[in-house]
């Protein structure tokens, strides 16, 4: 696969055109939406490569193992007939497509989740990951204003029921949960630091197989709306999810 | 204070009247570079390119007037501070060398520029089962030569493709 990434074949390059006053102000317009294709590509792409920065550890013996830091890559096989978007991701990239102002509710949410994803993958850091994570889970299930002191419960009442995670009950899905939210806040608030790694990567797969979930519901022709269109808000998108 | 611009943003009398005043403000404060002889105060600005250095009231001046013009680069695509500063010190230079009516002039000129078109190319690095793929707004190409009206110069071919060397901790 790393052969796959290497580069003695043309680069490929992301393009976009900005309107702005100065170069610089391009720069960060540009930087927006290639943020913005990047969390996509990163969700459509079967192998991601990179994206972390390289380290060397020698053991007792003096014997090096190296990584050298490489850039974020993808590999993007999946690809509908006519170069298109496959199905899951086709309501997404039209999001994406659009002006921010002119996206949905549910558009905005899976656009904003599916760039703190992304940041879970630049990190080895448990708590910028589960910080990150938590985020993208709080963009598309915390909603209202009576719902702020109880964002971990209410993210758990939605995932719990939606994902399954290897050798845990539902309940003890939605324990899990509460209870890593509740770390999130010591470390975001505290300076506490997230220590188990282990849980750290089980939240980010999770996330990862909610955001597809929730990238399906933004498709014209996903299935749960009598209508077949895509979901416009939060409340349309989680009205699927079975009650605990 | 309000935009100035005739761009969309509007002119008032009043508004010209007033970054006028403060832009002569400005140029009254701005010193040439006295050289490494003498100590500058803690807060200023040297522009070694113009000859000029902002010290104690001018350096705040030239910081309220750079944050009143300068404006958010995601919401409404600039100018950045860093131009917008670029702007004042060359006017400072012109309305120093003529007069001050040259110099208002040409920050003026320099504000009503128009938002231009820019296009803006980032490596990505993988695999595309398919390319010209779009995502969002943008596309990705499978090289620099296969976008279209594009005739890559040598320095983006150099610059594009770069693998940079790991610095170690």
């Amino acid at each position: 696969m790393a052969s796959l990434l290497t580069h003695e074949t043309p680069a490929p390059v992301l393009v976009t055109t900005v309107f702005a006053r100065d170069h610089e102000s391009a720069r960060v317009r540009a930087r927006d939406r290639f943020d913005e294709s990047r969390a996509i590509l990163h969700l459509i792409s079967d192998h991601i490569d990179g994206g972390k920065i390289g380290f060397s550890v020698l053991d007792e013996a003096g014997d090096a193992r190296s990584s050298a830091g490489v850039e974020e890559g993808f590999v993007v096989r999946r690809l509908g007939f006519d170069a298109t978007m496959t199905l899951g991701y086709r309501g997404l990239e039209a999001g994406a497509g659009k002006d921010s102002l002119e996206r949905t509710d549910w558009e905005r949410r899976v656009l904003a989740a599916a760039r703190w994803l992304r940041r879970c993958f630049t990190t080895d850091w448990p708590s910028e990951r589960v910080a990150a994570a938590m985020s993208a889970l709080e963009c598309l299930f915390v909603g209202g204003t009576g719902i702020r002191q109880q964002k971990g419960r209410a993210i758990a009442d939605h995932v719990a029921p939606l994902v399954q995670v290897g050798g845990m009950t539902q309940d003890q899905v939605h324990a899990w949960i509460v209870e890593l939210y509740k770390r999130r806040n010591d470390a975001l608030h505290e300076g506490l630091w997230v220590l188990d790694d282990l849980d750290a990567a089980r939240l980010v797969e999770l996330t990862s197989s909610v955001l597809r979930w929730a990238s399906f519901h933004l498709d014209e022709d996903h299935d749960h709306l009598e209508a077949r269109r895509a979901c416009q808000t939060r409340e349309e998108a989680i009205s699927s999810i079975p009650q605990r | 204070m309000p935009p100035v611009t005739e761009n969309g943003c509007g002119v008032g009398e009043y508004e010209v009247v007033e970054l006028r005043a403060a832009f002569a403000e400005l140029v009254s404060l701005a010193t040439p570079y006295p050289g490494p002889g003498r100590a500058l105060a803690p807060m200023h600005a040297i522009f070694g390119g113009a000859d000029l250095t902002f010290e104690r009231d001018g350096y705040l001046a030239l910081q309220r007037l750079t944050h009143e013009l300068a404006d958010q680069s995601l919401a409404e695509g600039g100018p950045t501070s860093s131009t917008v500063q670029g702007w004042l010190v060359c006017a400072c230079r012109v309305a120093l060398d003529n007069d001050l009516d040259q110099g208002f002039a040409e920050l003026v000129r320099q504000i009503d520029e128009p938002l231009r078109s820019w296009t803006v190319l980032e490596h990505v690095r993988g695999h595309f089962a398919q390319t010209p793929l779009r995502v969002g707004r943008c596309v990705v190409y499978g090289s620099l030569e296969s976008i279209p009206r594009w005739e890559p110069s040598r320095e983006w071919r150099v610059c594009l493709p770069m693998r940079r060397p790991h610095p170690c901790l």
